[in-house]
């Protein structure tokens, strides 16, 4: 266990050295896209509707949280599979969930600058009154380790990086749009109602708004216990099923 | 033997570091064979060369003895240890350095060589000494703290290099280890490398083109070549199995008289005053008689009597028509 924290420790600081490259566009990426999302339904329904407002800045919340550390480590994973620099992990003797572990928390380290610009922002311009519970902490962190496993997976098997980086964006959109993120479940289609159980977005939104309310009650808990379970279910999974071996013709 | 400082529970048993078996690597879905059949063994505390043309196959085999490839058939025994059932054993006994450089772009180089000391289980005080250590040796004093992204390949792939050289591992795998290097950082690494396993009895698998460099460290070779082993043995043995000839080369003053070469037994002019003239070993001290009484002292230019080279034995085997059916020819009496 200590190998593994320290290991854990040493491979962040790798990972977070890529800020010396593409902090400025990374930070950019990950709030603008939400920020834009967050204006645009606020024009076209939120405005003068605290209950429509509240779904518009939780939906923001919980889009850059969820995506980020599934594009990270898809596109991550793929690229040094495209590069043949996977190898170089795979030849130090560290497992692979805490390679998994670190290159998620680098993600959700970096979305947490634009987790904080999307809430000031949508608090004070959107005029929202924002009763922040402090079961936010283990939210903000479900929602951005639940979708790593997924991200990993996708890298792995992804036959080329460009694949994984269009095929986690791709999921990334859907697991937006096919789950009450943005809607109230009864706004869906019949047919999304039911799927929507199995998407790991409607638990993150659904515990966001709680949370930003302060409505904690047994929702929060149900909300927590899915993503806890989705979340240490898949990296559990990935970890241990997926062969860090190329070739297994 | 210099033990792997990260926990484990992994044993070593016997003299031999691997044990090849049989090993076949068959690329799906092109059904390209690019191992077939190979079977070898390498001592500990042995320098193993592994020559062959492009796409013979060597970083394919070296791949699989390093756990990074699944093998289609055979074994593979690292210390007695099953590499295919447990791949992930192989890190802790052994470093890896591969064609590719690793992309740790953002990474300085100092860094680079740390996190990989660190990584390989290494107690950080210890790790910080091994890494300031090695780029005090290797010059890259100038360089520590850049970026790698900012640095030329060469730098780059001496960086990554040294970074395999981290954690005391009991056994190298090294992959074209002089690629884009200049001579003065190739020697240095030779040295070096040479030095690891003299003082540490450090097992070394070096796959390299550079024939000629790598005969000064190398004890024994496997020559693979259409994803065969072709031959394997000593230098000594297999130069053996090659030929018995020695070859003269002369170079002559200008004005020299090249007609008094160009009539010898084996002569053969490469251009205006030079001269290659092969001839049976025994008869070398007759032919080296023969060419300075023709020419006389004063009229040599340059005068080297060669006998038959590691690279020799390497063109002689791998422009063999097609190894296709060919077994590999052991020279010796290991496999």
């Amino acid at each position: 266990m200590k190998k593994h924290l320290r290991d854990l420790v040493w491979l962040l600081r790798g990972e977070l050295y890529g800020l010396r490259l593409s902090w400025f566009w990374y930070l950019f990426h990950m709030a603008l896209s939400p920020l834009l999302y967050m204006f645009l339904l606020y024009l076209f329904g939120g405005r003068g509707r605290p209950d429509v407002t509240l779904f518009v800045i939780s939906g923001s919340l919980s889009q850059g949280l969820t995506t980020a550390s599934m594009l990270t480590l898809g596109q991550n994973i793929g690229s040094l599979k495209d590069q043949n620099a996977f190898e170089y992990y795979a030849a130090l003797p560290i497992s692979r969930l805490t390679f998994l572990l670190a290159t998620a928390t680098r993600a959700v380290l970096f979305s947490l600058p634009s987790f904080l610009t999307i809430l000031c922002v949508g608090s004070l311009a959107l005029q929202l009154p924002i009763r922040l519970s402090p079961f936010a902490v283990p939210t903000v962190l479900l929602a951005g380790y639940c979708m790593a496993g997924l991200g990993a997976f996708i890298g792995f098997y992804s036959p080329t990086g460009q694949v994984a980086s269009l095929a986690t964006q791709v999921l990334a959109g859907l697991m937006i749009t096919l789950a009450p993120v943005y809607l109230t479940v009864e706004q869906l289609p019949a047919i999304l109602r039911a799927t929507a159980a199995f998407i790991p977005t409607t638990y993150v939104a659904s515990a966001l708004r709680a949370t930003l309310s302060g409505q904690v009650g047994p929702r929060l808990w149900m909300d927590l216990g899915v993503l806890s379970a989705v979340t240490v279910t898949s990296l559990w999974l990935v970890a241990r099923k997926l062969d860090w071996r190329a070739g297994q013709g | 033997m210099r033990q792997d400082q990260s926990s484990g529970p992994h044993r070593v048993s016997g003299s031999r570091a691997y044990t090849v078996s049989d090993l076949t690597k068959v690329y799906m879905p092109s059904g390209t064979q690019a191992n077939r059949g190979i079977s070898l063994s390498i001592d500990q505390g042995e320098v193993f060369g592994i020559f062959g043309p492009n796409g013979a196959g060597k970083t394919t085999l070296v791949k699989q003895l390093a756990g990074l490839l699944k093998p289609t058939s055979g074994k593979i025994a690292l210390f007695g240890n099953d590499v295919v059932a447990e791949p992930e054993i192989v890190p802790h006994f052994v470093a890896y350095y591969g064609q590719k450089v690793m992309a740790l772009r953002a990474h300085k180089v100092r860094e680079v060589i740390l996190h990989s000391a660190v990584l390989r289980g290494m107690p950080v005080p210890d790790a910080r000494r091994q890494t300031a250590e090695l780029i005090e040796r290797f010059g890259l004093g100038g360089i520590a703290d850049q970026i790698m992204q900012r640095l030329s390949g060469g730098q780059q792939r001496q960086t990554a290099l040294l970074a395999t050289l981290t954690g005391n591992r009991p056994l190298l795998i090294l992959d074209e280890p002089t690629n884009e290097l200049d001579p003065a950082n190739r020697r240095m690494v030779w040295e070096y490398l040479g030095q690891l396993n003299r003082d540490h009895g450090t097992t070394i698998i070096l796959v390299t083109h550079n024939v000629l460099e790598a005969e000064q460290v190398v004890e024994r070779v496997a020559i693979i070549d259409r994803g065969l082993a072709v031959a394997i043995g000593t230098p000594g043995e297999l130069k053996a199995n090659v030929d018995y000839t020695v070859r003269v080369e002369v170079r002559l003053k200008p004005g020299g008289d090249d007609a008094a070469l160009a009539g010898l037994p084996g002569s053969t002019r490469i251009r205006e005053g030079s001269f290659r003239i092969t001839a049976a070993r025994e008869q070398a001290q007759e032919l080296l008689g023969m060419v300075l009484a023709r020419t006389g002292l004063a009229d040599l230019d340059d005068f080297r009597l060669v006998t038959p080279s590691l690279e020799d034995v390497y063109l002689r085997y791998t422009q063999a028509p097609s190894p296709a059916e060919m077994p590999a020819r052991e020279a010796g009496g290991r496999s």
